[in-house]
């Protein structure tokens, strides 16, 4: 099998703290906050776990400071903040009772809730998203009181009628509360779509919420301190960082012995399902679980070419979709008839445009027309 | 473009972001690699005639491809060897003692209607070196009979010998025979052996799929059974079908032609299964003693009907989780 299908977690290495790395300088470091509303300006100084944004619309995680410092810069996407002090900012306050109160102290301590539905079956996803995504390893062996304490504290708030956790075949990790499932390590697998339907054995049911273990442990970590998480476990190549929110990739990259030149890219999460930066400076976010290095040339992934119908991206489509046909419909515009190809059902694995012969940009051409379906189309005068 | 701050510039792409290195290209290369023992074996048997006619046919074939795209202002893709393919393709059909003119104007057709008025590459309704088989097939029967064409060849053509004479002629010919190419048909269709040498090694690279070429054999093992069980005077046995004519050619190159074939497992197999009934039945009852290119032509008009088997998407037929 391709080894990048496989997501058999690798062997315990040594976990490298940044901080520890990197003491003759200060630590600078830049926090995503796109569409989020800045409380802080420019010159201020922040307090470690200090709030720096908050989502206008009450939906969005906020975001807050990993280090005690001096904002440095502040533009439309990122604050930037230069560690300086020993300013720790107040405790959270965890004290709600109903669950809506509850969700909102998550959110407000940085932990997106969205998709968190009342009475669910909770599914906690410990199986790696991707190849070499397997950070979470680390915490599940070492932090399983951490968790479970997450745990804990989101059975309080949904009042789940059940919860599993799912672990790769032959991974003896097991949480307190939780009934386990054993997965096929073989990617997609570890997509939430899929993981949900080997647990409950239905596709999309409405009643499912699936946490994933990082996010777990944050949740625990968050409701254990008191204090919003600051330090993320990111898997860099085949090392595993332990270092604060917002550490530029390019400082990351670096301590991980990758030297990058022009045309690579780097990109947060896997190869298959990740998001390529294109900045060096881009800080990891509290999400974030891995930084993949792709060297690469000059020639796209991607060409503009016609499908030539070898099929191979329907038979290793796992959503049984026609993603030629999708494509060549959002191709021309036709988004619509996408609908009739149940472009809904995808799930974004990215096989197909993977295996594509022609290699055309097919999962992109899906991400454009789900876009152009929902309520903010971008290309407005190409569908007339 | 200015490197920003002293670091690397760094490429930006949407996901995924690798690809499996497999291209067009690459499969048309291995296609081409596949035909080459064939192509030996034609030129061998025919005393060097049949390089002619497949040398000219892919050369023609190139230049009406090249030709179309310029008229149509896109890019000459000609790199890509799909167009010389199509013309050895069509090259391995025809008689090797052909007219030049014949082949020229059967390889041309081929890229212009049986390709270049849908679009190019990937649009093919037909398997296109079928196109310009049939089509000269129809207009100049006498020069495409190779009972006809090839008087001056020592070789016989088991099919018509078969049609007109009854099964008991194929015991002339033995099965190692057949498979070495002893028999007259196309220049390297009629190459059995070394085309199902080739058809393994596609297998093997995964080039192509098994589906269609194990339902086309099966289909044709089926239909000619049935017969022969019915009276085995009448009928000839089912490996004489399979060895005999442009059978395998067809089976491992012609129908998995990508374009013109369904997509999806079960679509791959009806496709297959479908034109292996309908080779056995235009021998039987029809009137062309080699129903292999027809059969696939009629299977090929099918595909859009195989291809409405589809199982249900993941999560059912709705499209209420766009939503979510």
């Amino acid at each position: 099998m391709n080894s990048i299908f496989s997501l058999i977690p690798s062997n315990r290495g040594p976990v490298l703290r940044i901080r520890e790395q990197e003491l003759s300088s200060a630590l600078t470091i830049s926090l995503e906050i796109t569409g989020l509303e800045p409380l802080v300006a420019k010159g201020e100084l922040v307090a470690k776990g200090q709030q720096l944004c908050v989502d206008p619309g009450n939906k969005r995680p906020s975001v807050h400071s990993s280090v005690s410092g001096k904002v440095l810069n502040l533009k439309k996407d990122f604050i930037l903040i230069e560690e300086e002090g020993d300013r720790v900012a107040e405790p959270l306050q965890f004290n709600s009772s109903d669950s809506v109160s509850m969700l909102s102290d998550l959110r407000d301590a940085g932990i997106d809730v969205r998709g968190f539905k009342q009475g669910c079956t909770l599914i906690i996803n410990a199986v790696p998203k991707e190849f070499g995504i397997d950070g979470h390893r680390f915490l599940i062996e070492e932090f399983n009181h951490i968790m479970s304490e997450g745990l804990d504290y989101l059975k309080k708030t949904l009042s789940p009628i059940a919860s599993a956790i799912a672990v790769p075949r032959g991974m003896a990790w097991t949480l307190p509360g939780c009934t386990g499932h054993e997965i096929d390590p073989v990617y997609p697998a570890g997509l939430p779509p899929m993981v949900v339907k080997s647990v409950t054995g239905k596709e999309m049911p409405a009643d499912v919420c699936v946490i994933d273990a990082a996010t777990l442990y944050r949740i625990g970590r968050t409701v254990h301190g008191k204090q919003p998480v600051t330090e993320i476990m990111v898997k860099v190549g085949s090392t595993l960082f332990q270092t604060p929110v917002g550490t530029t990739v390019g400082l990351l990259t670096r301590k991980a012995g990758f030297s990058l030149s022009d045309g690579d890219r780097v990109i947060l999460g896997g190869p298959l399902s990740g998001r390529a930066v294109y900045s060096l400076n881009h800080g990891i976010s509290a999400n974030t679980q891995a930084v993949t290095v792709i060297h690469g040339g000059n020639n796209p992934v991607a060409k503009d070419s016609p499908c030539v119908g070898c099929g191979e991206c329907v038979l290793k489509c796992p959503a049984r979709l026609m993603p030629n046909m999708i494509s060549r419909h959002a191709e021309f515009g036709l988004f619509e008839n996408t609908q009739n190809y149940f472009i809904a059902s995808c799930f974004e694995c990215g096989l197909c445009a993977y295996w594509c012969t022609a290699q055309r940009p097919i999962l992109q051409y899906i991400r454009l027309a789900k876009k152009e379906l929902l309520d903010k189309p971008i290309l407005e005068d190409l569908r007339k | 473009m200015k490197p920003i701050s002293g670091s690397p510039v760094l490429t930006v792409s949407s996901s995924p972001h690798i690809h499996c290195g497999r291209t067009i290209k690459g499969t048309s290369l291995q296609i081409l690699l596949a035909l080459l023992p064939a192509a030996g074996f034609a030129v061998w048997h025919s005393d060097i005639l049949a390089l002619r006619v497949l040398a000219l046919s892919c050369f023609v074939a190139v230049i009406a491809e090249a030709g179309c795209l310029k008229i149509m202002k896109r890019e000459i893709e000609s790199d890509n060897y799909t167009a010389l393919l199509c013309g050895l393709m069509f090259g391995f059909l025809m008689p090797p003692s052909s007219p030049w003119w014949l082949i020229a104007v059967g390889s041309s057709l081929s890229i212009i209607i049986g390709r270049m008025v849908f679009g190019g590459l990937g649009g093919e309704p037909l398997c296109a070196p079928l196109v310009g088989w049939a089509i000269c097939k129809v207009s100049w029967p006498e020069l495409m009979n190779f009972d006809m064409s090839m008087l001056a060849s020592e070789l016989t053509y088991p099919l018509s010998q078969l049609q007109n004479f009854g099964p008991e002629t194929l015991d002339e010919y033995s099965l190692k025979s057949l498979a070495l190419g002893f028999q007259l048909g196309g220049s390297g269709a009629a190459q059995s052996g070394a085309i199902l040498l080739g058809g393994l090694y596609l297998i093997g690279r995964k080039i192509i799929r098994i589906d269609i070429p194990l339902a086309f054999i099966g289909g044709i093992i089926v239909t000619a059974a049935i017969f022969y069980t019915m009276s085995p005077v009448d009928y000839a046995l089912p490996v004489y079908h399979i060895l005999c004519g442009s059978t395998l050619f067809g089976a491992f190159f012609l129908a998995t032609d990508s374009s013109s074939s369904p997509v999806g497992h079960i679509p791959m197999i009806a496709y297959g299964f479908t034109a292996g009934i309908l080779v056995i039945i235009i021998r039987i009852y029809g009137t062309y003693p080699d129903g292999v290119p027809f059969a696939i032509l009629l299977a090929n008009l099918m595909t859009p009907l195989f291809e409405r088997i589809r199982p249900k998407p993941f999560g059912g037929i709705t499209n209420a989780h766009l939503q979510r």
